[in-house]
């Protein structure tokens, strides 16, 4: 009973407590000045597609204000962390939206993550800039529900069924013309944007008169592949598509260790970095992979673009800032024609989009997808060469060297 | 007349409930303190690890056995929510019941063979349950949509303060029935199973159906938590069902205090605005947030508001159990 | 040709979650703690090993050594700063380690940022056993494991230290009145376990890859893989490393490529409620 009076201090802890809550609570409520333009970058900024972005941004923001501007407003870069989790993607787009009160999203990957956040665009009225998202699924609901869906555009890639279509066309008409390669197997990730693909690549390899003799999904964690390219070498296939958007070192490691005697190349986002050739201990030697840009005159903006990149950050530029770059542009672009930054003033002008980019030309189909073509955007395809170099080998107008097999490697007797 | 002085009397005279209840009420008014949407967003988020930690806490807390698959049951809860909307078309407010009694189920049916479990065994089985539903989700991808998980899920209100209220509405009604059975005779046989098993079944005590209860309660709770944040976020997908969650839900309610209730709700609050708080360090962020983790379960390890409820007054109680 | 693929990959395998599955096992086993910053030493063990193989050229044996020395002393401050505050309470060092993995996690992230690591292979080329080619790193990760396993053996069953390391794994406090630093035990025990970690880490770099999460999927395998062969008991351990090496191969080989996480955890959690002491296990640990 006497011992309630020694704990007099206590209903102070609890006080203290609740004022450092107060506190807390306080200091989200700080004031925001009006004057500049907020873009949202919205990735995975851990990670290296990510730190791509911002630093796309960067360059692309910095560029804009020391020339004024968008109508006048210096752009203010705002960034959020998905931690790659649609989840976490959705936290992070409460955050650029309400907390930082950005009046545009740029960024974006991978395809379930901003298929997650597209409910969030209407509710708070927020064009969307995909950079690095893939999914047709992304574009057929703008169509479907265009007054709900209509603030999403694809800016930075092409969606899955073109991606999957060009890499068909240079897998046949230029590797598999020149070394009589018939039969290929396909291991793609699981998925959102890959899903369905297996069928696709079926059709459109039948239609080049090639044979898909195996589709295989594989999760993107997967620490051992030996059993699924054990499977492989024994498929009868003559070369290994690969379609993947994650880290992709260990594939190519065990690839190599494993000594599959097959071409092997595709989609596969790692593969485009300048350092996959040290990342993967050079095992990614003889490996096809494929960007939208290199340093090739696509656009006469590119090879500047490229260059200051390069001077700026010491390294090649990851489709996602090319991406993220060209988006900022192709805003202020919109924003310029449009005379206005309110969503529904701007989206009518995006839509109209014809804007010469560091990637191509930038347009946009009714969709809200991203034009696709020589005359527009198309895909570069390459070969990882010994001793760590890049050569581009398709279109063939745009090559820079011709397809070296390591010795292993066994081609079809023509 | 007699009644409401005695539900006075219980509060006053208990510091768990009048804590509880002071805040609570605190966090009614909130919306009427400020406009900043991005906090109560927030707040909502803690909200719901409230529940999730307090529903974890009726069932390990209160017995000792340490579950470390409680995502199972939210997961069931927030699949359960994607499937009956998406697919039947269940309101979002119906869902809730009906994916409590989902989680439930699961509680029953993963309660029965983990019940003689103990210590290490047990957090490796739950462990694995849960993990064998997050692998099955990867696995059965087409129709959970795989890593990517389930969208376009309708709201369960119309806007952020709605979902706030809503949550914390679920927050009260979670704690107030947890909290009256903790003191109830169930919650008082969870903590002899804790002291000594053996000695409770000795007694005469039928050990494994308050268990067998106490794992659906849990569930049950979790499943509710589960069905909100799914419908909340319009999207579920295996990190609900993820053991890293699993382990947040954990160090939440052993942060708090295990046993507790009070502690656990508090200890969501505090950790999900101070994770958010730090965001303005940026990169570091992580770094400093698993850094204090480390620092409070190393030095507070019966934590951080068992400490300070132990010690408030009693008020207006006679020498009851002195 | 199928039937031996399984057979070498399954060994290889085998040999990787043996490795540090029995250091696991050695440390509940001695010290009664179950330490989930195990997965943290493998990874801490890989990525010193990359700094001072790749970024400062020292000899890539050496650098493993290195690695190994560092998590060591590591190891030991961890035993003797935390663990032993809080040895008797499982719920804490099982909460507290992961927690200590989580921040090991951000440390490395923050200071060699997300991206992967590969550190070059000790074997560099690629054999063919058996008419199956393999990288020989990974032949070589098999042959390291058995002989590290091998010599733990020896050491626990014909020198003094390991007789006195088996006294306090039986009765810590009979071990303590025989006159046995049974603190010293642990610590040592401890030090050996995150040893063999970062060996692992070392060696798996070249044909897996090196990420600040690393650590989290094999720690959850050894802690299955040490209570499916008997918590504390390094023989069940080593058996139980084998059922999973080869039941994971057998699966992704012969039913699907998907499944393979799969089976490994319901045969786990059947083991777990039919035979909770584990396989091999005469009694249970708690």
């Amino acid at each position: 009973m006497a011992k309630k009076r020694l704990h007099h201090s206590c209903p102070g802890i609890l006080m203290t407590t609740l004022l450092c809550f107060f506190g807390l609570l306080l200091f989200f409520n700080s004031a925001y000045a009006a004057d500049p333009v907020k873009i949202g970058i919205i990735g995975p900024m851990q990670i290296r597609p990510g730190i791509a972005m911002k630093q796309g941004a960067m360059m692309a923001a910095d560029e804009i204000n020391a020339k004024g501007g968008i109508l006048g407003r210096k752009i203010e870069l705002h960034y959020a962390d998905t931690e790659f989790s649609p989840e976490k993607g959705i936290t992070a787009l409460n955050k650029l939206a309400v907390k930082d009160k950005v009046e545009v999203l740029i960024g974006g990957m991978t395809s379930g993550i901003v298929l997650a956040q597209m409910p969030y665009l209407s509710r708070y009225q927020l064009p969307f800039l995909g950079v690095a998202v893939a999914s047709s699924t992304l574009t057929k609901l703008v169509k479907e529900d265009y007054d709900k869906n209509k603030y999403f555009f694809r800016v930075g890639i092409l969606k899955d069924q073109l991606l999957a279509f060009d890499m068909v066309n240079f897998i046949a008409n230029y590797v598999g013309k020149k070394y009589g390669i018939k039969k290929v197997a396909i291991l793609l990730e699981k998925a959102k944007w890959t899903e369905g693909l297996d069928q696709a690549f079926t059709g459109l390899f039948g239609k080049f008169g090639m044979e898909v003799v195996m589709a295989e999904f594989f999760e993107i964690k997967t620490n051992d592949y030996s059993p699924i390219f054990s499977k492989v070498k024994k498929s009868g296939a003559q070369m290994t598509v690969e379609v993947h958007s994650h880290v992709s070192e260990v594939f190519i490691k065990q690839y190599y260790d494993q000594k599959v005697p097959l071409p092997v190349g595709g989609i596969a986002l790692a593969a485009q970095s300048s350092d996959f050739w040290e990342r993967s201990g050079g095992k990614c030697v003889g490996e096809f992979t494929s960007n939208f840009i290199y340093r090739i005159p696509i656009t006469p903006k590119t090879i500047p673009f490229w260059d200051g990149y390069v001077k700026r950050y010491k390294d090649d530029p990851l489709v996602t800032a090319t991406g993220t770059y060209d988006a900022i542009y192709v805003y202020k672009d919109a924003v310029e024609r449009a005379g206005s930054f309110k969503a529904d003033i701007l989206i009518p002008a995006l839509e109209k989009t014809n804007y010469v980019a560091a990637l191509g030309t930038i347009a946009f189909e009714a969709d809200h997808d991203l034009k696709y073509g020589p005359d527009y955007v198309a895909i570069n395809w390459a070969q990882w060469q010994a001793p760590g170099k890049v050569t581009i080998l398709y279109p063939e107008d745009r090559a820079t060297g011709t397809v070296q097999f390591p010795e292993w490697i066994k081609l079809p007797q023509k | 007349m007699n009644i409401v002085t005695r539900i006075w009397g219980t509060l006053i005279s208990r510091p768990p409930f009048y804590v509880m209840a002071i805040f609570l009420l605190f966090m009614l008014l909130v919306p009427f303190l400020t406009d900043d949407l991005y906090l109560i967003g927030v707040l909502v988020l803690a909200n719901v690890y409230a529940i999730f930690a307090s529903s974890w806490d009726i069932l390990s807390g209160y017995s000792g056995k340490e579950n470390f698959g409680h995502t199972l049951f939210i997961g069931a809860g927030a699949y359960g929510a994607a499937y009956l909307n998406l697919y039947l078309g269940v309101p979002p407010m119906l869902n809730l019941l009906l994916c409590g009694l989902i989680g439930a189920v699961f509680g029953v049916l993963i309660g029965i063979p983990c019940l003689p479990l103990v210590g290490p065994y047990l957090a490796l089985a739950t462990m694995a349950a849960a993990s064998i539903a997050e692998r099955l989700t990867m696995i059965l991808s087409k129709y959970t949509g795989g890593e990517e998980g389930l969208y376009g899920l309708d709201p369960i209100t119309d806007g952020p303060v709605g979902d706030y209220y809503l949550s914390l509405i679920l927050v009260i009604i979670t704690t107030i029935i947890l909290m009256a059975i903790g003191y109830s005779k169930q919650g008082l046989i969870l903590r002899s199973i804790k002291e000594d098993e053996t000695a409770s079944e000795a007694a005469g005590i039928n050990t494994t159906r308050y268990k067998l209860v106490a794992f659906a309660i849990s569930a049950f709770f979790a499943g509710m938590g589960g069905a909100f944040y799914a419908h909340y976020q319009m999207y579920t997908g295996p990190s609900s069902l993820s053991i890293i969650m699993a382990v947040t839900i954990i160090i939440v309610c052993m942060i708090g205090g295990m046993g507790t209730i009070v502690g656990p709700v508090l200890a969501a609050y505090m950790l999900t605005v101070s994770n958010e708080f730090l965001r303005s360090i940026g990169d570091l962020r992580l770094l400093v947030y698993t850094g204090l983790l480390v620092v409070i379960v190393l030095f507070l390890p019966r934590g951080v508001f068992t400490v300070i409820l132990e010690r408030l007054p009693r008020f207006g109680q006679k020498s009851r159990g002195v | 040709m199928v039937a031996l693929e399984i057979l070498i990959y399954g060994a290889v395998l085998s040999g990787i979650y043996a490795l540090l599955a029995v250091g696991f096992a050695l440390i509940f086993g001695v010290a009664r703690v179950i330490n989930l910053t195990h997965g943290a030493f493998y990874m801490l063990g890989a990525y010193i090993t990359y700094a001072l193989s790749v970024l400062l050229n020292v000899p890539l044996i050496l650098s493993i050594i290195g690695g190994m020395a560092i998590v060591f002393l590591l190891a030991i401050c961890l035993d003797r700063f935390i663990i032993e505050r809080i040895r008797t309470t499982m719920i804490n060092v099982l909460i507290t380690t992961l927690a200590l993995s989580l921040f090991a996690d951000q440390v490395i992230l923050q200071i060699f940022g997300p991206d992967n690591r590969n550190i070059p292979a000790v074997i560099s080329d690629r054999v063919t056993l058996l008419g199956v080619d393999i990288a020989g790193q990974r032949l070589l990760s098999l042959i390291i494991s058995v002989a590290v396993i091998a010599t733990l053996w020896l050491i626990i069953t014909r020198t003094r230290m390991g007789n006195a390391l088996l006294a306090t794994a039986q009765d810590p406090e009979a071990a303590q009145l025989m006159g046995i630093n049974t603190g010293r035990m642990f610590m040592i025990t401890m030090g050996i376990a995150a040893m063999m970690a970062a060996l692992a880490g070392g060696i798996v770099g070249s044909f897996l890859t090196v990420a600040p999460e690393m650590g989290m999927l094999p720690i959850i395998k050894a802690f299955s893989i040490v209570i499916l062969g008997g918590l504390g008991s390094i023989g069940g351990s080593i058996i139980a490393a084998l059922l999973i090496g080869y039941l994971e191969t057998i699966v992704a080989y012969l039913i699907s490529f998907n499944a393979t996480e799969l089976v490994p955890l319901v045969v786990i959690f059947i083991t777990l409620i039919f035979r909770p002491a584990g396989i091999f296990g005469k009694r249970r640990g708690f």
